[in-house]
Formats: C-alpha cells, sequence, structure tokens
C-alpha cells in the first residue's frame, strides 16, 4: 500500500515562492536550486516523497518510475495505479503553478470516483492556504452560512479539483512545506 | 515521523479539541460558524483548531452530497472522521481514568468531553 502523490510540474512564469531549505536540501543530484532559482514544483514533489520514504512511509510519483518501451504516458498511469499497490492519492496543489497535465490524472480520478473504483476518503486534495499569503482554494460560508468550498486560482484549469471535491475527495489545507509534509505523512499512514 | 511530533500533542492539550470531536459526533455541520460559536472560541483560534484537526485526519470536510453534479463553489461539511472517533474513544477512556483518581484523592471533575 502507498500513496501517489500527483501535482504540477513548474510554475506559472514570475512565480517565485519561498522554498524551505530541507525541501532542497532532499532533492535527486543535479537539481538547480538557489535563491534566484526555486525549486520546481515538479521537484518538490520528488523532495516530498523522498521524505516521505526517510518516514518510511511509502510513496511515490508518476515521473519516479520508469517509461517502458511500449507504453505512452496514459498507460503508465493505469500500469502504476493498478499495479495493485497504491490505495491513497494525493493532489499537491500549491497557488500559481502550470497545472494542464494534472487535469489528465484529476480525470482519471474522477472517472474512478464515479464508477466507485476509488474510494472519496482515499483521495486527499492538498491545497496551499495561508491566512496571511497565498491561498490556492478555501472554504467560505455562503450567505444562508452554509461552508462551501471554492478554487481562488480562476481561470487556472482548476474547475476539476472542485469536482473532486464534489465527488468525495478530502481537500485539506496546509500554510507552509513542513506542515504540508506531516499532513501528507499522516493521510498515507 | 518525518517531523518531530509535537503538533498534535500540543493540538490536543486544548479542551476545545476534545470538544470540537464530541460536538460533531452528534453530527456533521454545514455552519462554521454555529461550531465556533458552540465552542465559544475566537476566530482566528476556531481556524487554526480546524487548520491542525484537519491536518491530523481527525475532522474532516466532505461534500454535503457527493456524487451530486455542482457548477462552481461546492457545498461541505464538517464531520468527524473515523481517525476522530478513534481518538474521541481513547480520550473518553482517559477521562474515565483520570476521573477515578480524581475521586479518589476528593478533587474537582473538569468533564473536558462535556458538550453544552
Amino acid at each position: 500500500m502507498s500513496l501517489l502523490l500527483f501535482g504540477p510540474s513548474a510554475w506559472l512564469k514570475g512565480n517565485r515562492p519561498t522554498i524551505p531549505p530541507w525541501v532542497v536540501g532532499v532533492l535527486p543530484p543535479g537539481v538547480p536550486a538557489t535563491a534566484s532559482v526555486p525549486p520546481s514544483p515538479k521537484d518538490i514533489r520528488f523532495g516530498l516523497v523522498a521524505r516521505l520514504r526517510l518516514a518510511e512511509v511509502k510513496a511515490t510519483a508518476l515521473e519516479l518510475h520508469h517509461d517502458r518501451p511500449d507504453e505512452d504516458p496514459a498507460d503508465k498511469l493505469f500500469r502504476i495505479v493498478h499495479d495493485g499497490t497504491v490505495d491513497r492519492f494525493a493532489f499537491y496543489w500549491p497557488f500559481g503553478a502550470v497545472r494542464p497535465a494534472v487535469d489528465i490524472e484529476v480525470g482519471w480520478l474522477l472517472h474512478g470516483l464515479q464508477h466507485r473504483e476509488v474510494a472519496g476518503e482515499h483521495v486527499g486534495i492538498f491545497y496551499e492556504w495561508d491566512p496571511e499569503g497565498r491561498k490556492a482554494a478555501h472554504e467560505r460560508p455562503t450567505t444562508s452560512g452554509r461552508a462551501v468550498f471554492e478554487s481562488l486560482e480562476q481561470e487556472r484549469r482548476t474547475t476539476f479539483y472542485q469536482s473532486l471535491v464534489a465527488w468525495g475527495a478530502t481537500p485539506i489545507p496546509w500554510s507552509n512545506y513542513e506542515d504540508l509534509l506531516e499532513f501528507l505523512e499522516v493521510f498515507a499512514r | 515521523m518525518a517531523l518531530p511530533d509535537k503538533h498534535l500533542v500540543y493540538v490536543l492539550g486544548h479542551p476545545e479539541a476534545w470538544k470540537l470531536l464530541a460536538l460533531l459526533e452528534r453530527g456533521p455541520s454545514d455552519r462554521y460558524e454555529h461550531v465556533r460559536k458552540s465552542l465559544d472560541m475566537h476566530p482566528q483560534a476556531y481556524q487554526r483548531l480546524l487548520y491542525w484537526m484537519r491536518g491530523y485526519g481527525l475532522v474532516r470536510v466532505r461534500a454535503d452530497r457527493p456524487g451530486r453534479p455542482y457548477r462552481g463553489a461546492v457545498p461541505v461539511h464538517l464531520e468527524v472522521s473515523p481517525k476522530g472517533r478513534a481518538m474521541l474513544g481513547l480520550l473518553r477512556g482517559l477521562e474515565r481514568e483520570a476521573q477515578a483518581h480524581r475521586e479518589a484523592l476528593g478533587l474537582r471533575h473538569a468533564e473536558l468531553l462535556t458538550v453544552a
């Protein structure tokens, strides 16, 4: 049983978030990460997976698996998800990332949720939510006082994240990478 | 643990955390403000409590009616998770044990899991 961590691979142009040193410290060799060039969301996902593995949590990301010569990216996704070991799906949703490719993974999970092949409790959407800073999504009260979950990244291809919640996924906020790592560990265990 | 295990202990050190679990055990709530007022908490303290309790999987936010299609914002509610129910069971056990000791010592009761 393990956690599959989905998420974006690049930041939007001009977006330079602050990444803590420990994330940089566990990145694969050769990843350029300096004060002027922050690691990409893909590098951060790799860093999170590495830290989770250090804590003996089984975690992986699609890009960490080798491509086979006879398969395309969709086949690869299908193979990894169906190899019998993945039972938790987590979406890393930082504010201000490029995410078209994530739509494919979101779409696959929506299909799984709609056909009851995946339980909503096993899908976590970890969205950035800093009360004094960047917020990718939030919950707010309507005029009647009832709570609604809403993306704050309008027109950035996040509509289907809301659909994931509507189909039973669990949204979990994080405001810094230390908390995100800890919450991912709790979710994976 | 990937990081030092300090926050969960810290969070559960607050009686509001126990009461939140006991309150949501009665049923989910789609009005966060009602829950806050029941706990008699400052809005920011309540926000932080929910943040930690959700992060540790003790309470969770779910769609009101999973599977129903929505356009735009999705109606959600707060509920206690299975992990939260298990924690509540542990806390009740602790409470019983502590009360037995308090009674033996002739001390006053402090009922942390009683909600109005």
